[in-house]
């Protein structure tokens, strides 16, 4: 019975998860969502506007956005807020300097009105460089423990290594499909 | 009431009133002594005079001898006793008006009570009507029941008279039995005698016909006796004529004849023989018939005696069932004495219920009449009920049509203050923007504005330093004029002065340049909202952390050199998204649509409209949006 509700969804349904990818510029957002779709690595270079994919994961199909981190370019994150399904927010672990500025961002953005019902999943990336923070350091530097009425999960991964993606990307997509 | 008034005369005149009869006597006897006397005593009323009467005669009797003081004592009484007459007067009207108004209260009553009593008439009537219909039913009922025993009655004499009928149809069968019972030993008897000379004619025919067949036999024995013995005496008397073989051949002859004679004789006894069993046969198949008769006779006799039995029988039946059908007459006879006891005790008891129904109706009647009462009281005060909430309908109609004209109101300013909100959140999402990059701007102008100040400061230091210069120049100078008059250096001094001059002017105006601008910066980010104009050095800063490779230069920004490389990544991002905007698929292209206004600033009407293009675009029908241009 789901199984054919969700083939007559497949087949009409146009409503594929959107989700988006947010962080400062330099967080290894692209490098994520190529990660994601295709697998590998791939060089890449300051995105100036944004990228939009098609990721397929465990028979669910994401339109993940990776918007353009960059000081100037981040005020315009909040044009593709409207009918997000969840935030992939990308911190680097090994920027200690601009922590702080990676919080006021998040902060900004979890109070959007239209980000109210929008998971969020927190990557620590960069957790293969050395002297990098900690998961639990990123959590206390980012003020996640005051964070209430969220759904939300952090992560430490490594978008170079490969590692850490699957787990969130699994908590992510069950996450999903029980706020259905 | 009089009473009243004796009461009272009693209490002012001290003395019973006497009876009334002499007291008018009195009064026609003062009256007379007052016209003896004089006319100022026919002032004084009959009734003042009947009520003092006792005292009015021992004073006229005195009248003669009472002089003027007295006269006027008189006259005094006289106006008081007027005075209380009046007061009498005054409140006997009083109690004749209060009696008045009790009379006429208690005729409404009994106006009232005559209204009730009518209607009680009325419900009498109705009533009484109402119970000529139920003895009209009861008759209708005992007449039914009447009427149905009637037909019960009816029915029992026909059975009666059919019974009788039965009874009758029995008398004549048995009498009929009886008289064909020796008629049938009769006809028995009859019959035997048939058969008894049946059977004696019979032998007698069989000894005639023996005789005559014996005779008939006899008779052929002598004739042929006869033609031996004339064959005889033929052979005797041929042989006396011829010889003894003759004689002897004769004899042959003769008892060859005898012989077949003899031969012939067996025949015919055998014939006889032959002819006699057959009629013994025949007799016997006679025997047989007869016997056959007797039995049939048997047969018929026995079919008789059955039906003789089974007439007794149905004579038993219909005796049985005449008794049966006396049964029932006598049950029926019961049943209608029964009904007519019945028929008595209803009458009885409708006359009982009638009563009955009559204190039943007297109470239902009275039960009326407080129902009635407690109905208009209870009317009454529905209706006033009623009315009060009419009007307590009415008024909350008027308050829900003021309510709902309210909520309309409501509404619509609440529609226009949804859409004033979404407006001013447009607005605010758009100044937030440009909040955020003034901010940025901001910021970094202020870092401009620090390098300025610095800068300002090193050049003021700059020309502290150059005006202390000027000031040591010029205290040299100063030394070098009080020390040297005239000298051709000094020439050359004036010339280097007003050279060192010149520097510092320039430097002034450099300073008042940098100012300038430094202050039209600040105004240009105070007043412009979303002007994205960064100062050089910031700008700077950013793009050197970036090693995007140019694509396109713009024209404008090479001219302005001051915002290129800003303006470089924002033309960029607008650049990029366009490009995935008029390359992408259209459900991520709605979600562009938002980015994209934002970017070329457009206004509402133009982001909606660019939104309904892409939605006719995406929806199945392609519509004349295309055809269009716009």
């Amino acid at each position: 019975m789901g199984g054919v509700y969700s083939y007559f969804k497949s087949l009409f349904g146009n409503r594929e998860m959107r989700i988006l990818i947010l962080g400062l510029d330099g967080a290894g957002k692209t490098t994520i969502l190529y990660r994601l779709q295709v697998g590998e690595v791939v060089t890449t270079i300051p995105t100036i506007g944004f990228n939009v994919e098609q990721v397929t994961y465990k028979n669910l199909t994401f339109q993940v956005w990776d918007l353009g981190g960059q000081t100037s370019i981040r005020p315009y994150w909040r044009c593709y807020y409207s009918n997000t399904d969840a935030i992939i927010y990308v911190v680097d672990s090994s920027d200690r300097d601009r922590i702080g500025i990676s919080k006021e961002e998040l902060l900004a953005m979890l109070k959007e009105e239209e980000l109210r019902d929008a998971i969020l999943v927190i990557l620590a990336n960069k957790q293969d460089m050395e002297n990098c923070m900690s998961v639990a350091e990123v959590h206390r530097a980012l003020g996640l423990e005051n964070l209430k009425d969220r759904t939300f999960q952090i992560f430490k991964t490594s978008a170079k290594e490969g590692e850490g993606l699957n787990d969130s990307m699994d908590w992510l997509s069950n996450a999903l499909q029980s706020k259905l | 009431m009089f009473n009243n008034m004796k009461n009272k005369i009693r209490e002012k005149t001290g003395t019973d009133i006497p009876k009334f009869v002499p007291n008018s006597k009195l009064s026609v006897s003062s009256s007379r002594q007052g016209s003896e006397t004089s006319l100022n005593s026919l002032s004084c009323p009959i009734t003042d005079v009947s009520s003092n009467s006792g005292a009015v005669i021992h004073k006229t009797s005195d009248f003669r001898e009472i002089d003027e003081s007295s006269y006027n004592e008189w006259l005094k009484k006289e106006e008081d006793f007027q005075k209380i007459l009046q007061e009498k007067e005054k409140e006997w009207k009083r109690k004749e008006q209060e009696f008045k108004d009790e009379l006429e209260a208690k005729k409404k009553e009994l106006s009232e009570y005559v209204k009730q009593v009518e209607d009680y008439k009325n419900k009498i009537v109705r009533y009484q009507e109402d119970k000529d219909q139920l003895e009209q039913y009861q008759l209708q009922e005992m007449s039914k029941i009447k009427h149905l025993m009637l037909a019960k009655e009816k029915e029992c004499s026909d059975n009666a008279v059919t019974l009788k009928e039965n009874l009758a149809l029995i008398e004549s069968l048995k009498h009929e039995v009886t008289r064909l019972r020796p008629l049938e030993e009769q006809i028995s008897n009859y019959e035997d005698d048939i058969e008894c000379l049946r059977h004696s004619s019979e032998r007698e025919r069989w000894t005639l016909s023996s005789k005559l067949a014996q005779s008939e036999e006899t008779v052929r024995h002598l004739r042929d006796r006869v033609e031996v013995l004339m064959k005889r005496t033929e052979l005797k008397e041929s042989a006396d004529g011829g010889d003894e073989n003759s004689a002897l051949t004769a004899l042959r002859e003769e008892r060859s004849l005898l012989e077949r004679r003899l031969e012939e004789a067996h025949i015919h006894l055998s014939d006889i023989k032959s002819s006699w069993s057959s009629k013994i046969a025949s007799l016997e198949t006679q025997v047989e018939r007869l016997s056959r008769q007797a039995g049939e006779e048997g047969a018929e006799r026995r079919k008789s005696d059955n039906l003789i039995s089974q007439l007794e029988k149905k004579f038993k039946e219909a005796e049985t069932l005449n008794e049966g059908l006396s049964l029932k007459l006598d049950r029926i006879k019961m049943e209608r004495d029964s009904l007519a006891t019945e028929l008595k005790t209803l009458t009885a008891e409708t006359s009982s219920t009638e009563s009955d129904s009559n204190a039943k109706y007297q109470e239902m009647v009275k039960e009326l009449e407080d129902l009635r009462i407690k109905f208009e009281d209870s009317e009454i005060q529905s209706s006033h009920t009623n009315e009060q909430l009419k009007i307590d309908v009415q008024s909350l109609m008027r308050s829900l049509e003021d309510e709902k004209l309210k909520v309309k109101e409501l509404e619509q300013s609440l529609d226009e203050e949804r859409r004033q909100r979404d407006e001013a959140f447009l607005r605010n999402a758009q100044m937030s923007q440009t909040i955020q990059l003034a901010q940025c701007d901001l910021r970094n102008s202020q870092q401009e504005n620090d390098d300025l100040l610095v800068k300002l400061n090193q050049y003021e230091l700059a020309s502290k330093r150059k005006n202390s210069d000027v000031e040591k120049l010029t205290t040299e100078l100063t030394e070098l004029k009080s020390q040297m008059n005239n000298k051709a250096t000094t020439s050359d001094l004036e010339n280097e002065l007003s050279e060192k001059n010149k520097t510092i002017r320039m430097l002034q105006q450099r300073l008042s340049d940098l100012k300038k601008t430094l202050q039209e910066e600040l105004r240009n980010h105070t007043t412009s909202n979303g002007s994205t104009r960064v100062s050089p050095s910031e700008s700077r800063n950013h793009t050197s952390g970036e090693d995007t490779p140019p694509v396109v230069q713009p024209v404008s920004s090479s001219s302005n050199g001051v915002k290129t490389s800003e303006d470089d990544v924002n033309f960029k991002y607008l650049k990029h998204v366009i490009i995935k905007f008029l390359t992408c698929r259209e459900y991520e292209a709605q979600h562009l649509t938002r980015a994209v206004s934002v970017l070329l600033r457009l206004s509402a009407e133009e982001e909606q409209h660019l939104r309904d293009t892409l939605d006719m675009r995406a929806s199945w029908w392609p519509s004349r949006a295309r055809i269009l241009p716009r």
